[in-house]
């Protein structure tokens, strides 16, 4: 059984999705949060193992709340949900910690496909987070430190190909790995992301002589 | 009698400032392949006049006019070739060609109808008022170039200005030349030509450091 | 003698003095003017990049409206389209679920074409690369969903030339009108697409067994393949049609700017 929290602050989006989940057998959504603060407070005191976070929340961002949360509830899985593919903000998500994202358009059976790919460790990427994810990586010349692991050359392979805009078929094809295998680099390539942005952060912080 | 210790008495300090102007610009075009036009030949004709040729005749034959007579040619003709150099690219640098060529004409008459001897010619005079005024076109031109920001590091500055310190201040002097010199028993005169031909060597010198400079 | 002497040392030194104080005169003046001029090539550089810097402000605020705007209407269509599929889940008459069905797919096509607006505005995309990984993520997954098999194949081409966005835009949506048509009238088997760059940006698409262009069907594309032309001569590229066997081939030709590197030597 998946759970499901959401949060999403409008209102009718956000129950539509909850009966979508709930008509489902192997899913149920319990916790519905209209914003960001809400959020934070209660989500660490439940039981959740996917957190669908609205983009565009009022006041504090879902990129705060991911920020946040993710140090409290390091095994949640968090899922931005949002209308645009390519929106910068996902990309910020990706590196604050999320560990997916949703469209808001896509179909019902995609979403629900969507959430359970996740749930078994995949995760979606678009040809613009590639190329996004790609010159992270290589700008930046990441410090071989405990934390920060570089990418391996299979994992910068799929994310050329992906910014090429192939699909993960083809891809898959390509490597001679399914579908699932290729999502399922793409989830731990956004934990390295996510991993590398911290410890520049922290470097950051280290570098002006905060201690740590 | 031509001594040594005669050569030394009779140099003054603007002598040693064109010996070293000599020195200097030699030294530069050695190690830096870099020269005014035809600077080194005229220094070196210039020492050779005024620290020997000068003191020789006037041992010799008590008469070191006529070498200042010829010399002053000499002199004229070559401000004549370095600002004709310097505005070879103005169209109207041809014209200077022509002024030089009637001045030399003039010289010639002067020459094949005066006692070179006796008299201080004026075309010396004549010349200098020639080049003065092609030191203010310079002058001029530098203001007016979009190009030139610093006047202070061209050769050429220097150079004129040698000379147009000399002209200005023994203006005086060479416009009573016989009068004032020749035939006057007064050293003053002497000593203010001297004065400005000091002046007109340490411009010669401000010319070859600031080619060493550049 | 005296007296003779004392007017010629004053006309001596006064006329050094005089000269002296000209030449000092001068360069002085001359050092201003060149101050002067320098700080107006200042002024003038920096009214320069003032300009610019109120052109980039300007771009960057209209960057922004956009955005804002397309948060706000994709936000809002996506509600219409849930609150569509509520109704559509908890009705069962057939014309009302037919009509709202109806406003569910308006909703969700304008959300796809503002996401290509975006694409298109979006500088950063500005080149071959963002135009062929956009075409081709497109391409593949409509043929897919659409179960036409499908090949996409780059050739020879450099990234990193740039188009504009309109460009992009109007090839995008030439290609996407194409394989509408395509997949709606020429009944083709597969697809193939291949895009090639040098020197000018070429595209073919080739409708393998494709009933091709009917009379009777151009009349029925009507506004596509006017909108086709009409876009292609916006953006100064070419299109033909040909017919080879069975097969429809279309080629679309666009030329492309190199960019000229220039080495800066500062003086």
């Amino acid at each position: 059984m998946i759970k499901i929290s959401i949060i999403e602050d409008i209102k009718d989006v956000a129950f539509s999705v909850q009966a979508m989940i709930n008509s489902q057998s192997d899913m149920i959504c319990d916790h519905i949060f209209h914003n960001a603060e809400e959020a934070m407070m209660f989500v660490p005191h439940q039981d959740t193992d996917i957190v669908i976070v609205d983009i565009g929340l009022p006041r504090a961002s879902g990129i705060d709340a991911i920020t946040t949360l993710k140090g409290k509830c390091p095994n949640v899985l968090f899922c931005m949900f949002t209308v645009y593919e390519d929106d910068e903000k996902i990309f910020r998500s990706l590196q604050a910690g999320a560990n997916g994202y949703i469209l808001k358009g896509a179909s019902k059976d995609k979403i629900l496909t969507s959430i359970r790919e996740l749930a078994e460790g995949g995760s979606p990427m678009s040809p613009t987070i590639a190329r996004r994810i790609i010159e992270t990586f290589t700008e930046k010349k990441v410090q071989p430190t405990n934390n920060a692991l570089p990418l391996t050359t299979r994992e910068m392979e799929l994310l050329q190909l992906l910014a090429k805009g192939m699909l993960y078929k083809e891809i898959g094809e390509t490597l001679s790995i399914t579908t699932g295998t290729v999502k399922q680099h793409i989830h731990k390539i956004y934990e390295k992301l996510q991993v590398t942005n911290k410890t520049e952060a922290i470097n950051k912080l280290n570098v002006n002589g905060v201690a740590n | 009698m031509i001594t040594i210790e005669g050569l030394i008495k009779f140099y003054t300090p603007y002598h040693y400032i064109g010996l070293l102007a000599l020195v200097v610009a030699v030294y530069v075009y050695i190690t830096k392949k870099k020269t005014f036009p035809l600077f080194i030949p005229f220094l070196f004709v210039n020492s050779f006049v005024e620290m020997f040729l000068v003191y020789y005749f006037g041992v010799k034959i008590k008469n070191s006019l006529v070498v200042y007579n010829y010399f002053t040619i000499l002199v004229i003709l070559y401000y004549f070739y370095v600002y004709y150099d310097f505005f070879k690219s103005k169209s109207w640098s041809k014209y200077i060609v022509l002024v030089a060529v009637i001045w030399i004409i003039y010289v010639i008459y002067v020459i094949s109808n005066e006692d070179m001897f006796t008299s201080f010619k004026n075309y010396y005079l004549i010349g200098l008022v020639i080049i003065s005024l092609l030191i203010f076109i310079f002058f001029k031109g530098s203001l007016e170039s979009k190009y030139l920001t610093d006047i202070t590091k061209l050769p050429m500055f220097y150079f004129s200005l040698g000379i147009l310190l000399l002209f200005f201040s023994s203006l005086t002097i060479f416009a009573f030349p016989d009068k004032l010199l020749i035939n006057s028993e007064s050293n003053l005169y002497p000593l203010l030509i001297i004065f400005s031909n000091f002046l007109l060597n340490l411009g010669y010198l401000g010319t070859a450091l600031c080619v060493k400079k550049n | 003698m005296r007296e003779e002497e004392l007017i010629v040392v004053t006309a001596f030194t006064a006329s050094l003095l005089l000269s002296a104080l000209l030449i000092w005169f001068f360069i002085s003046y001359q050092k201003r003017k060149n101050e002067y001029v320098n700080s107006q090539k200042d002024a003038q550089l920096r009214e320069q990049e003032l300009i610019i810097q109120n052109q980039l402000n300007l771009e960057n605020e209209r960057n922004r409206i956009a955005s804002e705007m397309h948060d706000d209407l994709g936000s809002g269509l996506t509600v219409i389209k849930y609150l569509s599929d509520n109704i559509v889940s908890n009705t069962f008459d057939n014309t009302i679920k037919e009509d709202v069905n109806k406003i569910a797919t308006y909703s969700t096509v304008l959300v796809k074409n503002m996401s290509e607006i975006i694409w298109a505005m979006n500088s950063r995309f500005d080149n071959v690369q963002g135009l062929i990984s956009y075409l081709r993520r497109f391409s593949v997954e409509f043929l897919d969903d659409n179960n036409v098999s499908n090949t996409f194949k780059e050739n020879d081409l450099n990234y990193d030339i740039n188009i504009s966005g309109e460009k992009r835009r109007n090839l995008f949506l030439v290609v996407k009108e194409l394989l509408h048509n395509s997949v709606k009238y020429s009944k083709a088997k597969e697809i193939n697409i291949s895009i090639t760059g040098q020197p000018d940006l070429e595209i073919v698409i080739i409708e393998k067994q494709s009933v091709g262009f009917d009379p009777l069907i151009m009349k029925e594309k009507g506004n596509g393949l006017f909108n086709i032309e009409k876009r292609m001569a916006n953006i100064e590229g070419k299109i033909s049609y040909k017919r080879e066997d069975n097969d429809m081939i279309i080629k679309i030709f666009l030329h492309l700017e190199p960019e000229i590197k220039t080495n800066f030597k500062s003086e």
